[in-house]
């Protein structure tokens, strides 16, 4: 009886060696980190339905002695534009609660034709128009990405919508953190050129008290 | 005949110490196991409830609940006297926005899977915005142009964003699926946090995961 106490005992008493040092072991604070903020950013990528009108003229396209015609027609058609920011590019400097983040501008990254809405009956031929031939049909779906990729690039306030949508998720993650540790951090956000939200620069951003 | 009831107590005196204890050693683990199971499912029931009322906080004051689609169109207004003669085709230049109510967002959580299952609210499409400086004419009939012709175009061209954007299901799709990639990236950090053994799932993807 007293054999078997003692080996009970032992093996209590080998349990808590094991145990008492990590109890009491406080946990590293976690903070933020630049992988999970690149992964934030791949979730922030918009795709916009885009509905888009192609203008396709040719000026004396055709000619009967003195006389020409200009050939001009309309395509409606739509796609997909996907937007979102270069990961490669963003980047994060954290120095003691001082969170400095470079933030690449917001870009179209993808481009994608409907093909099945681009169909004779899409298109619209002006009533003096010269003859469209299947050649002009086909030269007129080759532009229509390009036309569609164009326009979007050159559409400041959505890119200026898709890039405020990354850096607005990214400050939301900061701020989660404050709530997770008690600690306040300051963002500071540096814009890679061609931006399109803030001037260029760096700007500090606190959240309201 | 004498018949003989199973006696435990008279059983266990009868056994050897080492072996009364080892049976009595494996009952206490199984009660302490039993009692630990129980505390550990409450507990993470607890967990649960906490992260979701967290998330759900988040979520609710997220200013990324809306998204823009482009829609360039054509128009045709025709004849009111003779519908089927076309007068002209107007193209123009609109935005429609899409959106979600985040703050009707609901949350639950699903222990036996280890998931929080997020159902998201209808999609609703805002008043389509025609850029009335955008239109541009292609007349089929030389006498409708004139200056009084934009009023008219202008009332076609929202007449005609207005129906298109509402029979475009690819609109709403992928508002949806901007709104589900904005809520992972809102949501996962901090579930990944809180409770890393738990996925997040949208209703009606759950049957798929």
């Amino acid at each position: 009886m007293t054999g078997i106490f003692r080996k009970i005992s032992a093996l209590l008493a080998a349990g808590w060696l094991v145990l008492m040092p990590s109890c009491g072991k406080k946990e590293p604070l976690p903070q933020p980190d630049l992988t999970r903020m690149k992964a934030i950013c791949q979730l922030s990528v918009m795709d916009c339905y885009y509905h888009n009108v192609v203008k396709f003229r040719q000026e004396d396209a055709s000619q009967f002695l003195w006389l020409t015609w200009d050939k001009y027609f309309w395509i409606e058609y739509d796609g997909v534009v996907t937007l979102g920011i270069d990961i490669s590019q963003l980047d994060m400097d954290m120095d003691d609660k001082r969170v400095k983040i470079t933030l690449p501008p917001a870009e179209v990254q993808k481009c994608r034709v409907n093909e099945e809405t681009l169909t004779p009956d899409s298109f619209i031929v002006a009533k003096d128009s010269a003859r469209i031939t299947a050649e002009d049909e086909r030269l007129a779906f080759e532009r229509a990405q390009a036309d569609m990729e164009a326009a979007a690039a050159g559409d400041r306030a959505l890119l200026a919508q898709a890039q405020q949508r990354a850096q607005q998720l990214l400050e939301d993650y900061i701020r989660n953190f404050e709530t997770l540790t008690g600690e306040h951090y300051e963002i500071v956000w540096e814009y890679l050129e061609d931006t399109v939200s803030e001037p260029a620069g760096e700007v500090s951003s606190e959240p309201a008290s | 005949m004498e018949i003989k009831f199973f006696n435990p107590l008279k059983s266990i005196k009868k056994m050897k110490r080492a072996t009364r204890l080892l049976l009595i050693g494996v009952v206490v683990g199984i009660v302490l196991t039993l009692v630990l199971v129980n505390l550990g499912q409450k507990k993470e029931k607890e967990a649960v409830a906490k992260t979701i009322s967290t998330l759900e906080k988040n979520v609710q004051v997220s200013e990324l609940s809306t998204y823009t689609s482009i829609y360039n169109g054509i128009a045709t207004v025709t004849d009111p006297e003779k519908p089927e003669k076309v007068k002209y085709y107007v193209s123009y230049e609109a935005r429609i926005d899409a959106g979600l109510d985040f703050s009707a967002i609901k949350m639950e959580g699903d222990l036996k899977n280890a998931r929080i299952v997020v159902t998201l609210p209808d999609i609703r499409l805002q008043e389509p915005a025609v850029d009335v400086s955008s239109l541009d004419y292609l007349f089929m009939d030389d006498k409708a142009n004139q200056s009084a012709v934009t009023a008219d175009a202008l009332k076609a061209c929202v007449a005609d964003v207005e129906v298109e954007t509402k029979e475009e299901k690819a609109i709403l799709e992928m508002a949806e699926q901007n709104a589900k990639n904005v809520l992972r990236a809102l949501m996962e950090p901090m579930l990944e946090q809180d409770l890393p053994d738990y996925q997040l799932v949208f209703a009606g993807e759950e049957e798929q995961s």
